[in-house]
C-alpha cells in the first residue's frame, strides 16, 4: 500500500477515496484552484485511473464536465468511466490514465519530427471535429497542457472539458473562457466573441507550437522586446506592471504577433507557414471554416514533404521511402550532407555547401 | 456565399412542409484518385443552394496504408461536418471493359465512403440521374465545372 501525502485535500474528499475498496490508491496532485486529483490502480481490472474531483450539486448538470465527457464517444477524447457526488459538495469522475502525460511537457521536452508533429495535429482535429459537428461544442481552452499523448495506441487525446460550451447556430457565438490568455484569439481579446473557427485558432497554436515555432508560454515575457521588457521594468506597482504586460500581449494578439510563422524554423517548406497563416488568420471569417478542411490541408502537408526533424547536432530528414538525409553545419561553415538509403550513412556534395542547397538536396525524393 | 441556384415553383410546393426541407445532401463523383464533393441544400422556402462546404480530396499512392487511412478519417471529418441528411455516390460499372472502365482504385475509394456509419450511403448509377434530368429539364450549374456530375447527383437526391 503506497502512502500518499494528501494533507491539503478537503477531509470528506479523504474519506471518500479511503472508502473506495475497490481501488489502491497510487498518488495525490492538487490542481488548479479547486481541483483534486488521485492517481489509483482498480484492483479487479489492473488498470490505472484518474479520479478528479471538483465543486458540484447532488443533481443532474448538463453542462458539467464529466456529464459533457459522458456523451462524447470518441478514440481523440478523454473517456470517462463513471460520475458519482460525494457529499456535501463535490463530484468524482474517474477517467483512464493516460500514458504519456500532456504535450506541453514533450514539446518543451524534445522536438517532434514534422511527421509525428502534423499526425497529432490530425488526431486533435479529429477530435475537434467530433465536438463541433456531433455536439456543437467548442472547448474554448485547446493547448498542449490540455492534450494527453497516449504512448500505448500512439494518439493525442483532448482533455479538460471544463470550459466547453455549446454553440445554437452554425455561425453562432459564445462568450470566451478566462481560462488561458495567451492562446485566446483576436475576436475573444477584441470583442469576447468565441466561434467555432476560434478553436480551429487555437489548433493553429498547438500546430505552431509543435513544429518548432518561438511561443515562449512557459516565461511570457520572452514574447516582449527589449523597448516593451524596460517599459514593463520601470512600473514599480505590481498591478500596474500585470495590467501593463496584458496589454502589450493582448496588443500582440491582436495584431497577429503571438505566433509569427517567420519564427519557424527555416528547413521547413513554405506550405506550412501557409497553413498556419490560414489557421492563425486574424478575421476569423478567413481561418479555416470547419476542422474538415485544415485536416485536408495537414494531410497534404504531410503527403507532399519529408520528416524534418531537429536533432541536436543535425537536421534529419527522412522520406516515405526510407531514405534518410543528415544535414549539419561543419567547422568551417560550410553544410554537410550524409545520406541513407537502406545501407550506412554516405557523404554526399551534390550542392554547394549553403544551407538552402544542402537541403535541396535532402528534400529530393 | 451560397448561392441560390434554382427555384422551380411546382417542386418548391412540393417540397416545403415536408420531412426533407432544411436538410443537405451530398452528391460524390469518384473521379480516378479523386473524389468530388458537392452539398445541396433546401432551405425552409424552398430555394436549393450549393452550399461553399463542397470539397474535392484524393490519394496520390494508393499502396499507401498511411494515404489510405488519411483518407478515410478526410471522408469521417468531412462528413461529420457537414452533417447530410442523404449522401450518393455515382456508381461505376465495375464490369465494364477496355477504355470504359473505371479505376480499380476508384472503388478502394468508394469503399472507404460505404464504410461511413452514420448514415446511409446510397449508389446511384448515371443512367437515373440522366433519366431525371429529361424528364425533369432544368438548366442548373454547379460553381465549378470539374462539380457537374457531382452537383447533378445531389439535385437529383434533393428533388427525390
Amino acid at each position: 500500500m503506497v502512502q500518499i501525502d494528501d494533507a491539503w485535500a478537503p477531509e470528506k474528499i479523504r474519506e471518500f477515496v479511503r472508502k473506495e475498496l475497490h481501488i489502491e490508491l497510487l498518488d495525490y496532485v492538487r490542481h488548479g484552484f479547486n481541483g483534486e486529483v488521485y492517481f489509483a490502480k482498480r484492483k479487479k481490472l489492473n488498470d490505472e485511473v484518474v479520479l478528479k474531483f471538483y465543486l458540484s450539486c447532488e443533481g443532474y448538470d448538463a453542462s458539467e464536465e464529466a456529464v459533457i465527457l459522458k456523451s462524447i464517444d470518441h478514440p481523440n477524447i478523454l473517456k470517462v468511466y463513471d460520475l458519482k457526488f460525494v457529499p456535501p459538495e463535490y463530484a468524482c469522475f474517474t477517467s483512464p490514465k493516460i500514458s504519456g502525460g500532456d504535450l506541453q511537457t514533450h514539446i518543451q521536452a524534445e522536438p517532434f519530427s514534422s511527421k509525428d508533429a502534423l499526425a497529432l495535429v490530425c488526431q486533435i482535429l479529429g477530435g475537434v471535429t467530433e465536438l463541433h459537428s456531433k455536439h456543437s461544442l467548442v472547448h474554448r481552452d485547446l493547448k498542449p497542457g490540455n492534450i494527453l499523448l497516449d504512448f500505448r495506441e500512439q494518439k493525442a487525446i483532448i482533455a479538460d472539458l471544463g470550459a466547453v460550451k455549446k454553440i445554437w447556430a452554425a455561425d453562432g457565438f459564445v462568450g470566451a473562457s478566462k481560462a488561458t490568455r495567451i492562446y485566446l484569439p483576436p475576436e475573444s481579446v477584441n470583442e469576447n466573441k468565441y466561434y467555432f473557427q476560434s478553436d480551429l485558432y487555437q489548433v493553429g497554436l498547438i500546430m505552431f507550437q509543435l513544429l518548432g515555432g518561438f511561443f515562449p508560454v512557459s516565461n511570457e515575457i520572452e514574447w516582449l522586446n527589449d523597448r516593451e521588457k524596460k517599459k514593463v521594468a520601470k512600473i514599480r506597482n505590481s498591478i500596474e506592471k500585470e495590467l501593463e504586460f496584458d496589454k502589450l500581449i493582448n496588443n500582440k494578439i491582436c495584431k497577429g504577433r503571438i505566433a509569427e510563422t517567420s519564427s519557424l524554423p527555416p528547413f521547413l517548406d513554405a506550405s506550412f507557414r501557409r497553413v498556419l497563416n490560414k489557421a492563425l488568420h486574424l478575421d476569423f471569417k478567413k481561418r479555416y471554416q470547419s476542422s474538415s478542411e485544415f485536416l485536408k490541408d495537414v494531410h497534404q502537408l504531410d503527403r507532399q514533404f519529408p520528416s524534418y526533424w531537429q536533432r541536436e547536432d543535425h537536421l534529419l530528414v527522412v522520406h516515405d521511402s526510407g531514405k534518410q538525409f543528415k544535414v549539419w553545419k561543419g567547422r568551417k561553415g560550410q553544410y554537410i550532407v550524409e545520406k541513407r538509403n537502406g545501407g550506412d550513412w554516405r557523404k554526399d556534395n551534390n550542392h554547394t555547401g549553403s544551407f538552402e542547397s544542402a537541403l535541396l538536396l535532402a528534400r529530393k525524393k | 456565399m451560397d448561392s441560390i441556384i434554382a427555384v422551380q415553383a411546382l417542386d418548391r410546393n412540393k417540397k416545403v412542409n415536408n420531412k426533407f426541407v432544411d436538410m443537405k445532401v451530398i452528391g460524390i463523383e469518384i473521379k480516378s484518385s479523386e473524389a468530388i464533393l458537392v452539398v445541396l441544400k433546401r432551405d425552409s422556402d424552398g430555394q436549393i443552394m450549393q452550399t461553399n462546404e463542397c470539397t474535392k480530396f484524393g490519394i496520390d499512392d494508393s499502396q499507401s496504408n498511411a494515404q489510405v487511412r488519411q483518407f478515410f478519417q478526410q471522408v469521417n471529418a468531412s462528413l461529420d461536418t457537414i452533417n447530410p441528411g442523404l449522401i450518393g455516390i455515382l456508381a461505376r460499372n465495375g464490369k465494364a471493359k477496355g477504355v470504359m472502365a473505371p479505376s480499380p482504385f476508384s472503388f478502394k475509394l468508394e469503399g472507404l465512403f460505404q464504410l461511413y456509419n452514420k448514415k446511409e450511403v446510397e449508389l446511384v448509377w448515371p443512367q437515373s440521374v440522366s433519366a431525371y434530368f429529361k424528364k425533369h429539364p432544368v438548366a442548373v450549374a454547379s460553381h465549378k465545372k470539374y462539380q457537374q456530375d457531382a452537383f447533378n447527383l445531389a439535385y437529383f437526391l434533393i428533388m427525390k
